[in-house]
């Protein structure tokens, strides 16, 4: 939380997948920390918002810290046209700004073989778009929104992260996963070339890459990760979690030309 | 004694406020508790299914509804004093926010593989009973001795009364894993012409799960249909008196039961 003429403001963050596995970890591991816009597709995110609170059933009446700073949930098909102006523009008018963006949506779909695209071309392009276009669409949307000021920006430490996976930086052979993995090895390079450009208005993007959870992770770890990426300082970095522990994989800038 | 301290592991139902205010929880009981459910369960469709109504075992007895059912009655194993307790009905009520009777009906119902899709209906409906509960107990309905829809007795000298569901709470066990696209859930809706497939909410046949609901006019729900494994429930109701539905919804609210 930061102060601003002396009172206490919480910054607000903008959520995608909230209703998956981490974007609900993170709710409830940060809800106290962020004004989080918690945007999901198809199931709400379990944690308290306006559409849900818990009750213990032997005292209902007992005011359960649960309840305290609830998500505001907002259900929208981020792949329709209008999808991502829809919940910036409700993030807007919700808590008046956008200081961390989170893409944790994501489409985990595998498919028999990357040679057999065109009988699933439409389904591969659906994965195309939520996993690649969307996230940098909602950056795109929120900085034309709201992020221009640098000098708020950089005081703010306004970010994106982006949910990557460790199979954006490698082969699983045999997995099904070839769309999916070039869908993320995308991400991950739109993410070094928006960290680029955003760095001009100060506003940090970074991506976090982590293993399978919660088999081979806890989704906590990963939840702790997006906030690690959130809280510091890094730009157009790759924090790596996986089986042995985590590190960084910043990205090569060159020094001139193109290649 | 029914210990509901014990006897209960989740201490967090989620209230939700979509389509029309409900209650679901996963993990509702302790695992000693769910094992003797389950049980019980097993322990009475051990006795048959039957294609004519027959009060000693799972039967075809609810008009238009493809189910078998058994009711609540004298007789039933152990485990299921719990749900029959004065603790568990003032539990329920409290949850619900209902001044409830103390008189309850429910039963056991077994949906076989490939059941058809049922009808949004909202339960708000009569619920006929003789005998009172007592402060310390519960009322169960008797079915031998007064029809639970219309109030008739073969018995002369039963004085039988008439109440409206009040509560209505759905228990899942003794189901195989449940995943998207079996089918099988308690669907919800905001208005009862609703196509049954295009529900606005879902409580999916999870083993120890519940759904909770005050019955009012806009309560709809639906069986759908449940594909490739049979689904298992228990079902039952809580009243209350006939004054209070009339008094907040009007004369007309209660659905009677057809002829």
């Amino acid at each position: 939380m930061e102060a601003k003429e002396g009172i206490l403001m919480k910054k607000t963050c903008l959520l995608t997948g909230a209703g998956g596995r981490l974007g609900t970890a993170f709710c409830r591991l940060f809800h106290q920390k962020y004004n989080i816009i918690a945007v999901y597709r198809n199931r709400a995110p379990d944690v308290a918002s306006q559409l849900q609170q818990y009750v213990d059933p032997l005292d209902v009446d007992k005011d359960l810290p649960e309840n305290a700073d609830p998500v505001y949930a907002v259900q929208a098909n981020l792949s329709d046209p209008g999808g991502v102006d829809y919940v910036v523009d409700i993030a807007l008018a919700k808590w008046g700004g956008v200081d961390l963006l989170v893409n944790a949506a994501g489409d985990l779909a595998r498919f028999n073989s990357v040679c057999d695209f065109d009988t699933q071309a439409e389904r591969i392009m659906e994965q195309m778009i939520l996993n690649v276009f969307v996230p940098i669409r909602l950056a795109g949307a929120v900085a034309s929104k709201f992020w221009r000021n640098r000098s708020d920006n950089r005081s703010a430490n306004r970010s994106v992260v982006n949910v990557s996976s460790t199979a954006g930086l490698k082969v699983y052979p045999g997995a099904g996963q070839g769309y999916y993995s070039a869908s993320k090895a995308a991400l991950n390079f739109l993410s070094f070339h928006e960290a680029h450009e955003l760095s001009a208005m100060g506003v940090r993007v970074n991506v976090l890459a982590p293993n399978t959870f919660p088999t081979i992770l806890s989704t906590d770890q990963v939840a702790h990760g997006v906030e690690e990426l959130a809280a510091g300082d890094k730009n157009g970095e790759v924090l790596v979690l996986d089986r042995g522990g985590q590190h960084y994989h910043g990205r090569e800038i060159s020094s001139g030309g193109y290649g | 004694m029914v210990d509901l301290e014990k006897s209960l592991k989740n201490r967090r139902w989620q209230r939700r406020l979509s389509p029309f205010p409900h209650f679901v929880a996963n993990d509702v009981f302790a695992d000693n508790v769910y094992h003797d459910l389950e049980a019980g369960y097993k322990e009475i469709m051990a006795r048959g299914l039957s294609d004519h109504p027959d009060p000693a075992r799972f039967s075809r007895s609810v008009s238009g509804y493809d189910v078998y059912a058994f009711n609540f009655q004298a007789g039933m194993p152990e485990a299921f004093e719990i749900l029959l307790s004065r603790q568990w009905h003032d539990m329920i009520a409290a949850v619900a926010g209902i001044e409830a009777t103390g008189d309850v009906n429910g039963g056991f119902h077994h949906h076989a593989a490939g059941s058809g899709n049922g009808k949004p209906h909202n339960d708000l409906n009569p619920g006929w009973f003789s005998g009172e509960p007592s402060p310390a107990g519960i009322n169960l309905a008797n079915h031998a001795e007064c029809n639970y829809h219309h109030g008739t007795s073969k018995k002369s000298h039963v004085v039988t009364r008439e109440t409206v569901r009040a509560a209505a709470l759905l228990i899942y066990l003794n189901n195989p894993e449940w995943k998207e696209g079996d089918g099988g859930q308690t669907a919800l809706y905001r208005v009862r012409t609703q196509d049954v497939e295009a529900a606005d909410g879902h409580a999916a046949p999870i083993n120890n799960s519940l759904l909770l609901f005050e019955c009012t006019p806009h309560s709809y729900h639906a069986f759908i249909g449940n594909r490739y494994h049979p689904r298992n429930s228990i079902i039952m109701w809580l009243h209350r008196r006939v004054e209070d539905v009339v008094n907040r919804w009007g004369p007309r609210a209660v659905v009677k039961w057809p002829t």
